[in-house]
């Protein structure tokens, strides 16, 4: 500051600084009291000028000889060239008489530009009403003051802050001109928060002087809305474009998130988030008008303004203290003292800055997944949804009937129950089923992310942004784009086996928790089984620490993991279970696979020892996953790639987390360090922007629907069972297919097929049948095509796209081309269903079995490949199909008891796992 | 050192995965598999033959004959032009060889009545023989070209020309027709891309729409699905139906011309230059190597009467330089006959339609075209048995043999050599020629 302030009165010396006091007003009674506060003042003010109001307030100006101006930029010229600062002072104010004297005083001492009053009740001079204020990033004011809190001397200290009251400011007289003075277009507050803002900006220090104390007569309040559109129009004057970027979104989040919250209060904020926005819009041209001028020759940078800045939404915050305290107050003291230390807690909590990214990460989880849990999961690929009874589903995988195709015996994939089990949760609702795991999955991987990484004492803050990547990252986008939406919950598993494997926790516990959790994943994506063991086997290699006991750890949970698995894990074919599928050729774009590198690198080269493991450990995890994700030529398939972006997914959030947390350490390490560290931090903040790339659509990355009610038509209105043969590109069909000349088709249930039928059986006679018939049809041999598929239960044959062979079947006598469709289908004329008695009744499906209608019974064929265990009744092969005669009213397939016995021998073991590790715990807390 | 030897295994394993080959693509789908737009066509051993001209009223009756060279059963469809009213079906079993015919009216007296055949085995053939007023009579067809031409049609005076577009399939059906006569191209807008409903057909008159043509030909495309096209030709109190042709450089007529009729070989040329055509006339003692050779110019039929040669009985071969549609109508006191020709010989024919019931008594006839002497079996083709004769046809000559065996319900002739055969059937009321149907020489 050029001049000094002196603690001498203005008429002792001639150098003491020139105030000239500019006092806001519009209402004549309270301008009278506020000049004559001004007036005693015991270092009084070269001039008084009154801005603002008619012509009564020029006349009470008149009469106590202040000079009066219409507006602020009449008043730069009355202000004069020598004046040293201005005293802004709202009409409400009442200032004691050394306020000034204090102001200039203690403001000159600090060297501060813009120099707030303590601001107290008027009526209650012990009440609090103002000590500056802290800010959140989205410019929402925190006066860090209780309702009705005491002035107890507790504040006083002068300190720098984000803003200080408008009430009674002491500014620069050169600042003041430079920033044009407050803004009139914005509220008190907010308008108070600009200022100092756009002071800071310009280099300025902004300070709290609590002993210029200031009366203030209120409540004076400006609508909420008009704060909330004030502090938006602040943020676009004074933050840089990067920083706008990702906080104007933010903040509307935020206001929606208050408005669900507010709710619970009474407060339905929607209206003003909306009323804000419109008001900013409409405002947009003034507003970067004054942004042009308030960044014209900043001297600091947005890091500047954050240092002054409070964690996480002020607004959210106050919300929380306000539920707090009704809660509080609804009920007698000690009656919630538990409650009470929780609430105590929360609060703690959520001025944690964790708890605002946190939370940020669940609403990203709800946004990334909106469509799942507000539709249904999009019908593509392997994304189905499970069959609509659990308990049938249930059957089917514990030896019972596999309806994929034309049907088998084989063993369903485990995936199947686990989604069954769930299902019991959301009573019996598959899409509800799906919903809670891909949205839990989402939340509780971001988590487990930030709990992993904790492990070696990263930032909650960097594992959550990680736990993002993990999810929604490059990994997860090849995974889900390839429709593999069971890999979902197995990746979100990864990082909760690891965080308990390397954990400290006793053995048999650890194990058994470990177990649990990896033969979840694995239950949904089997593929994964080995990947907390590969990755426990690399930590040991690279990391810091013991390690060597969480490799014989995991290896242990992973084989008692396996054994969940069970009877799929016995039956799989493990060669040809890697291997089929569209072959595996992960292809990351090149810029996502550069931040990789920089983020890894940045930080595995120059940080400290653990983090450079960390940033290592996931640079090999990438390595060895991209590996197995483009291993596609070497006989690598779908679940190959589905293990290696697995590991990929993993791998790139321990790097993210490296980055971040070295990014944040930046100013403490020195040299290369820092450089690093500043590589890591940018890089791996790109990869967390990246993932609005699969947020954005609100699929969690899926394909979108495909299938969903493409089918609908073909659902009978009486629930008799038939089936649709579905030809067309071999990836627009849903889960496995078989290929003729290399056009993939398959038969599915309509509307769409459920998981059980996602992975079709090896050809067996039904199969080898149909494959004869099409060829016959397209060697031109068949002309009523629609009585020969009848018999495999067809009813209805569609192209998920046109082919040639379209031509095929309108030249058939029995198969109607339906042309209202955008894809071409036909209808068959023949009665088809996949069971039938012998006069002809097409029965109705019951699970993966069926039930005569009224009125029929007698022999049934069921046009499934044939097998000897459907009954009841006697079973004869008819063909390729099954005829069981004298079954009564329904027909099924019996299940093998062995399987049986290992289904319900697995779900005994995840009891005793669970039991162990329940049991385990009780014993840890007991002492 | 740790930390290096960890990043060079990173940069190692980064380098393996960047330099992973793609795998090859997938195959396109159906790639190397020419698949046209199928016509009518079905397999031999299971083919389905389409009789798109079936009355049965009170004046007239339809003989649906069917005949097989393999143990077969023949399913008889019916539609019924009314929507979601089910078909007539009819179900009969022949010999192999053997032929079975099924009478019309037994299954449905409902005047017009257009059919399809579905054979269980094969080869085999269909044909259709009306009889009461009038007597008509021709081979059904199972397949057939894009475009279906007719020629042998006139709308001079007292004359009437009906096209009938039969639809057996479950999709309608766009159909364009076109034609032309000694007039030049005819205008016809109005029945470009008409409608016909799935299974059922649409008639469609010209002695109204043309007149006064002596030489209409007409072709028949579909646009959208498939049709099976006849014509009916009634002059005086005869009528005749046939079943359209395609193109070909080469013709031949077993049927030219029979007693009590005057005949004329229409030939139509729809190609864009002209040709050179020769036209061979077989009698039974006499032949008429290039009895006529004209210059044909595109869209102009051509229309030669065969009354000025001296034969009673002909049999006619025709040669172009360029593909062309024929056809051979008669009239005369005997009645109307029209039939296509046969585009090329074969060793065996068979002749579902040909037999002698009450007073229509049919006729085979057999051409050969050849300079060597044909030895022919005769197989009489009854319900239970089949009958051999032997009939040599001497080269470049036509035989006419009347049949006469009652039990008769078709014929089956082959030989070592190639030749064609045709029948009439004569009666009281008319006259009617047709064509075998060539069994592909294996």
């Amino acid at each position: 500051m050029a001049t000094r302030m002196s603690t001498e009165p203005a008429t002792a010396r001639p150098t003491a600084p020139r105030v000239v006091a500019v006092v806001t007003a519009d209402d004549p009674a309270l301008l009278v009291p506020c000049l004559e506060a001004i007036g005693s003042q015991v270092y009084g003010p070269v001039r008084v000028i009154v801005v603002g109001g008619e012509d009564e307030v020029r006349r009470v100006a008149g009469e106590r000889e202040a000079m009066w101006r219409p507006n602020l930029r009449a008043v730069y010229d009355a202000i004069g060239a020598d004046v040293d600062y201005v005293w802004a002072v709202r009409q409400r104010a009442r200032p004691e008489p050394g306020a000034l004297a204090a102001l200039v005083q203690d403001g000159t001492r600090v060297d501060a530009s813009v120099a707030g009053s303590k601001v107290v009740e008027a009526a209650n001079p012990e009440v609090l009403v103002s000590v500056g204020y802290a800010t959140d990033v989205f410019d929402g004011s925190f006066t860090g003051l209780q309702v009705g809190e005491l002035d107890q001397a507790q504040f006083d200290v002068i300190r720098d802050v984000a803003a200080v009251s408008d009430t009674s400011m002491l500014i620069r007289r050169d600042l003041f001109r430079g920033l044009g003075g407050v803004d009139p277009a914005m509220p008190p507050t907010s308008a108070a928060v600009d200022f100092c803002q756009r002071a800071r900006l310009r280099g300025g220090r902004v300070v709290v002087i609590p002993s210029s104390v200031v009366r203030y007569e209120g409540p004076d309040p400006a609508p909420r809305w008009r704060e909330r559109a004030g502090e938006t129009r602040a943020m676009i004057k004074a933050y840089s474009p990067l920083t706008l970027f990702w906080a104007l979104p933010v903040a509307f989040l935020v206001g929606l998130a208050e408005s669900v919250l507010g709710i619970f209060i009474g407060r339905f904020a929607l209206p003003g988030v909306l009323a804000a926005g419109l008001w900013n819009i409409l405002h947009l041209p003034s507003a970067l008008k004054a942004r042009f001028q308030a960044r014209r020759g900043r001297a600091v940078g947005d890091e500047e303004l954050f240092r002054y800045q409070v964690n996480g939404s002020t607004r959210l915050r106050a919300l929380w203290d306000e539920v707090a305290e009704r809660v509080r107050a609804r009920f007698p003291e000690g009656v919630l003292s538990g409650f009470a230390d929780a609430v105590e807690a929360g609060q703690q909590r959520i001025r944690n800055p964790a708890f605002f990214v946190g939370f940020l990460v669940v609403v990203f989880s709800l946004v990334a997944t909106r469509e799942i849990w507000s539709e249904r999961l999009p019908i593509v690929g392997y994304s189905l949804l499970p069959p609509d009874s659990p308990t049938a589903a249930l059957g089917a995988y514990a030896g019972g009937w596999n309806p994929a195709g034309l049907g088998s015996p084989e063993v369903l994939r485990p995936q199947v129950a686990i989604t069954a089990l769930v299902q019991f949760f959301t009573l019996g609702r598959s899409g509800a089923a799906v919903a809670l795991i891909t949205l839990g999955s989402f939340v509780f991987g971001a988590f487990g992310m930030s709990r992993l990484v904790r492990t070696w004492r990263v930032g909650p803050t960097a594992g959550l942004l990680a736990g993002v990547v993990l999810m929604a990252g490059p990994g997860m986008v090849g995974l889900t784009g390839g429709s593999h939406w069971s890999a979902i919950p197995a990746i979100a598993a990864l990082p909760w086996a690891l965080s308990t494997v390397v954990g400290p926790g006793p053995t048999v516990r650890t194990i058994a928790a470990t177990a649990l959790i990896i033969g979840w994943g694995a239950a949904f994506a089997p593929a994964t089984i080995l990947v907390p063991l590969l990755a426990t086997v690399l930590w040991a290699a690279v990391g810091v620490g013991p390690r060597l006991r969480a490799v014989a750890r995991c290896g242990a949970a992973t084989v008692a993991a396996a054994a969940l698995l069970m009877p799929w894990v016995l039956y799989a074919d493990f060669g040809g279970f890697l291997g089929d599928g569209s072959p595996a050729f992960w292809q990351p774009s090149a810029w996502i696979v550069a931040f990789i590198v920089a983020a890894g690198a940045g930080v595995a080269l120059t940080a400290d020892r653990v983090l450079g493991s960390l940033a290592s450990w996931g640079g090999l995890l990438v390595a060895l996953g991209a590996i197995a994700a483009r291993s596609g030529d070497f006989g690598g398939g779908a679940e190959m790639a589905v293990f290696g972006l697995a590991m990929v997914s993993l791998g790139t959030a321990a790097i993210v987390a490296a980055g971040f947390d070295a990014g944040l350490r930046r100013r403490v390490w020195g040299g290369s360090a820092a450089i690093g560290a500043r590589v890591g931090l940018f890089a791996a903040f790109f990869l967390v922007v990246a993932t609005l790339g699969l947020a954005g659509p609100g699929r969690a990355g899926l394909p979108a629907d495909h299938l969903g009610s493409s089918f609908r038509f073909a659902v009978t209105s009486d629930g008799t069972a038939n089936r649709i043969l579905l030809f067309g590109p071999v990836e627009t069909l849903p889960g496995g297919v078989r290929t003729l000349d290399g056009l993939g088709y398959r038969v599915i249930v309509p509307p769409y097929p459920r998981t059980w039928e996602a992975e079709l059986n090896e050809p067996r006679l039904g199969d080898e049948a149909l494959e004869a018939l099409l060829l016959d049809v397209l060697d031109g041999e068949v002309r009523r095509a629609g009585s020969a598929l009848a018999e495999f239960g067809i009813a209805w044959i569609a192209f998920t796209e046109s082919s040639p062979l379209e031509l095929l079947f309108e030249a058939q006598l029995d198969l109607v081309p339906l042309r209202s469709f955008d894809f071409p289908v036909f209808r068959n004329e023949i009665t088809a269903a996949s069971a039938r008695s012998a006069d002809g009744s097409p029965w109705l499906a019951a699970g993966t079995g069926y039930r005569a209608p009224a009125g029929a019974a007698g022999a049934v064929r069921v046009a499934s490949n044939a097998d000897s265990r459907w009954g009841p009744g006697s079973w004869e092969q008819d063909g390729w199909a099954t005829r069981v005669v004298d079954g009564g009213p329904s027909v099924r397939f019996a299940p093998y008891t062995p399987r049986r016995l290992m289904a319900i021998a697995s779900g005994l073991w995840g009891l005793a796992l669970a039991s162990v590790w329940i049991i385990t715990r009780r014993r840890k807390a007991a002492p | 050192m740790k930390r290096v030897v960890t990043l060079g295994v990173i940069v190692a394993g980064a380098v393996v995965a960047a330099l992973l080959p793609e795998p090859p693509p997938a195959a396109v789908p159906l790639a190397g598999v020419v698949i046209d737009r199928p016509g009518i066509e079905s397999p031999i051993d299971a083919s389905i033959w389409y009789c798109a001209w079936a009355q049965a009223n009170a004046e007239r009756d339809s003989a649906m004959s069917v005949a097989s060279m393999a143990p077969a059963e023949a399913e008889f469809t019916f539609p019924v032009a009314i929507p979601g009213e089910p078909a007539d079906t009819a179900l009969v079993a022949t010999l192999g060889p053997g032929a079975a015919i099924v009478t019309l009216s037994d299954v449905a007296q409902r005047g017009d009545s257009p059919a399809f055949v579905e054979f269980s085995d094969g080869p085999a053939a269909a044909a259709v023989t009306v009889v009461g007023d009038v007597v008509a009579s021709d081979q059904c067809v199972s397949q057939g070209p894009d475009e279906w031409f007719f020629a042998g049609g006139s709308t001079m005076t007292g004359e009437a020309l009906a096209l009938r577009l039969f639809n057996p399939f479950p999709e309608v059906a766009k159909v364009t027709v076109t034609g032309f006569s000694e007039i030049g191209v005819e205008a016809l807008g109005a029945l470009r891309s008409i409608s016909v409903n799935p299974r059922s057909w649409r008639d469609i008159s010209f002695e109204e729409l043309l007149r006064q043509r002596q030489s209409l030909i007409l072709s028949v495309r579909a646009d959208e699905g498939l049709v099976v096209p006849a014509m009916s030709f009634r002059t005086g109190t005869d009528e005749a139906w046939w079943g359209g042709s395609g193109l070909s450089t080469s013709w031949e007529f077993p049927v030219t011309q029979a007693e009590g009729t005057d005949a004329a070989l229409v030939i139509a040329h729809p190609g864009v230059s002209a040709v050179d055509v020769t036209i061979d006339l077989y009698g039974t003692d006499a032949a008429f190597p290039a009895a006529f050779t004209f210059t044909v110019d595109s869209q102009t039929p051509l229309r030669v009467p065969l009354a000025e040669i001296d034969a009673d009985l002909l049999g006619a071969r025709v040669s172009s330089t360029g593909p062309v549609a024929a056809g051979v109508v008669g009239v005369g006191p005997a009645g109307t006959g029209v039939t296509t020709g046969a585009a090329e010989p074969a060793r065996t024919w068979l002749l579902p339609g040909l037999r002698t019931q009450g007073l229509d008594t049919g006729a085979l006839w057999l051409l050969n075209t050849s300079e060597e002497p044909i030895a022919v079996t005769v197989g009489v083709l009854t319900g239970s048995d089949i009958l051999n004769s032997r009939q040599t046809v001497d080269p470049g000559r036509l035989v006419v043999l009347p049949v006469t065996d009652e039990d008769a319900l078709g014929y089956i002739v082959s030989a070592a050599e190639v030749f064609s055969a045709g029948w009439t059937v004569r009666g009281p009321s008319g006259i009617a020629f047709a064509t075998g149907i060539a069994i592909p020489n294996e």
